[in-house]
């Protein structure tokens, strides 16, 4: 009994400490971001892209719309890669093989985003550089870092969820005269749609708040003008600009307005999420 | 809805850090560590003489970070570190608080660009117009058929205050820049990609690369005098510093072999700066 209270006692520490210590970092951004609002409200740093933080010009737009360009484009390249690779890992693959697949996935979910950044300077923005005669830096190269980033971590949630499938269910449409094609379709990948939906979901939000390896190829200008001239997005930009706007200085409230809009973006994403599961409940 | 308990215990581990915040603040005021932060140019040269200063200060204990000039002395103003390294001087009401500055020389920022360009140098004027985005391809000045591509660092920089200072004056940047965040990061960006111009601080190996001369002017480290593109970097402290901090600032400033990390000690060039 006694031993029981203790167990109870160390969760619920476990809880109050995690619930203190993000309401003290949710509330110091937030006061920060608020600061900024005061002074330059909400609506006009949103829709500007003028950004000059030591003139006092704090144009957001360009950084909002570089993240919303590199999410979607790593998304675009590793969705499709992604599932190809689920289906395999989860329902073609067996044994020794499967096991060392999954264990590649893993290793490469270790490997450091500052690695892919460098990775891409020597790969991708080279090879972008050759293909379209610019520079090479810009959102594409970062895309495509992202997405080769995001592979690993979305391939084994994905290949999880593909797993998860009963087999009783697979085994039921291949009696009925199912093809191995229509069962998948069919049978295995709306049943594990939920859970692909969340896998989904992690990469969203690790596309969105990856920061070093775009920094590294995304050329780190404040416009976004091309997908192949160098522009920023949000975090690359919070990257850049925290040694010109350290904590306590006017400038850095525009770095905790941008990184609450990073955390609402999540936020509306795992609230879309929650409703996506809700419906496909009922 | 969280219990009442659970509240409390919130509360509490809330409390225990506040309390742990006032132990660091009053650790922090026996003063038994410096911070230094600033100027990524400053660090070889910092860290290399910091173990004989930490040897011969049995206890003290030095911690040194980058983040560019800007942050240095923003860090200095709001009592977050102790001693700035920064290649700038202060702009006019910046820093409100008294400050001693220890200046460490010179360090020379050059030009430098790929040997695909097929340019040797720069007047004044063509640096101007090639970092501003007048001249995009470096046919224009006599070159290769290539785009100019311009790598710059972020404002927080010191090499690029002098280069909007001397360099480029009331124009800026050309909006299409790469902004890379360290001199090895530009170097780079240099080498590998055809038609690319920056500048760095010469701390670094200048190898695989064309530094450009700059109106006539050839950068040799033997005659650096004569060089005319160039940064101050100093350590900035607190006039009412402790005596520890003045103790390093003072050791740092006074060690003679900086001219490795490329600093030029200003008593080279015959006059001493006013402190």
């Amino acid at each position: 009994m006694r031993a029981d209270r203790w167990a109870q006692g160390i969760f619920q520490a476990a809880f109050g400490l995690f619930i203190a210590v993000w309401t003290v970092f949710l509330a110091v951004i937030a006061v920060g971001a608020w600061h900024f609002v005061v002074i330059n409200g909400w609506i006009t740093p949103l829709l500007s892209t003028h950004w000059s933080p030591l003139a006092g010009h704090y144009g957001m737009l360009a950084f909002i719309l570089g993240s919303i360009t590199v999410t979607a484009l790593a998304l675009i390249l590793a969705a499709p890669w992604v599932l190809a690779l689920a289906v395999a890992g989860g329902r073609i693959l067996r044994g020794t093989m499967q096991q060392t697949f999954i264990q590649l996935l893993t290793v490469f979910v270790a490997v450091p985003s500052v690695i892919y950044g460098w990775w891409g300077l020597t790969i991708i923005v080279p090879l972008v550089r050759r293909l379209s005669g610019t520079s090479g830096f810009g959102p594409l190269s970062a895309g495509v870092v992202l997405a080769l980033m995001i592979v690993p971590t979305f391939s084994i949630m994905a290949l999880h969820a593909v797993r998860q499938v009963p087999s009783a269910l697979v085994e039921g449409s291949l009696a009925l005269g199912a093809t191995d094609d229509q069962t998948l379709w069919h049978m295995v990948l709306p049943s594990a749609w939920p859970a692909l939906a969340q896998a989904f979901l992690v990469a969203v939000g690790r596309a969105l708040g990856e920061t070093i390896a775009v920094q590294m190829v995304i050329g780190g200008q404040s416009r976004l003008t091309s997908l192949l001239k160098p522009s920023a997005t949000l975090t690359s930009q919070l990257l850049t600009d925290l040694a010109l706007m350290p904590p306590k200085t006017p400038g850095h409230d525009a770095l905790d307005f941008m990184a609450i809009w990073l955390v609402l973006l999540m936020a509306v994403l795992v609230g879309l999420q929650y409703r996506m599961r809700r419906g496909l409940r009922g | 809805m969280i219990s009442r308990r659970q509240f409390l215990i919130a509360v509490g581990a809330a409390s225990m850090a506040a309390l742990g915040g006032r132990f660091s603040a009053m650790a922090q005021r026996r003063q038994r560590y410096v911070s230094i932060m600033g100027a990524t140019s400053c660090i070889p040269f910092v860290k290399a003489y910091l173990p004989q200063w930490e040897h011969d200060h049995p206890g003290m204990t030095v911690a040194v970070t980058g983040g560019g000039s800007y942050a240095g002395l923003r860090a200095l103003g709001l009592g977050q570190a102790d001693i700035a390294m920064a290649d700038l001087a202060p702009p006019p009401g910046f820093l409100v608080v008294p400050v001693q500055r220890y200046p460490l020389g010179r360090l020379p920022i050059v030009l430098v660009a790929g040997p695909q360009v097929g340019i040797r140098g720069l007047s004044w004027n063509q640096a101007r117009a090639v970092f501003a985005g007048d001249i995009v391809n470096w046919r224009e000045l006599g070159g290769a058929n290539l785009p100019v591509i311009a790598v710059s660092r972020p404002e927080s920089s010191g090499a690029r205050d002098v280069m909007q200072h001397r360099i480029l004056g009331a124009r800026p940047f050309s909006p299409h820049c790469i902004i890379q965040l360290s001199n090895g990061a530009v170097m780079r960006t240099v080498v590998e990609t055809p038609g690319a111009i920056g500048y760095v601080e010469a701390t670094a190996p200048l190898r695989e690369i064309t530094v450009l001369t700059l109106q006539g002017n050839v950068f040799d480290p033997t005659r650096w005098q004569q060089w005319p593109l160039y940064a101050e970097p100093a350590l900035y402290l607190r006039a009412q510093a402790p005596k520890e901090v003045k103790d390093l600032a003072a050791f740092l400033q006074s060690r003679p072999g900086r001219r490795q990390f490329g600093f030029y000690a200003a008593s080279e060039q015959g006059f001493v700066y006013a402190r």
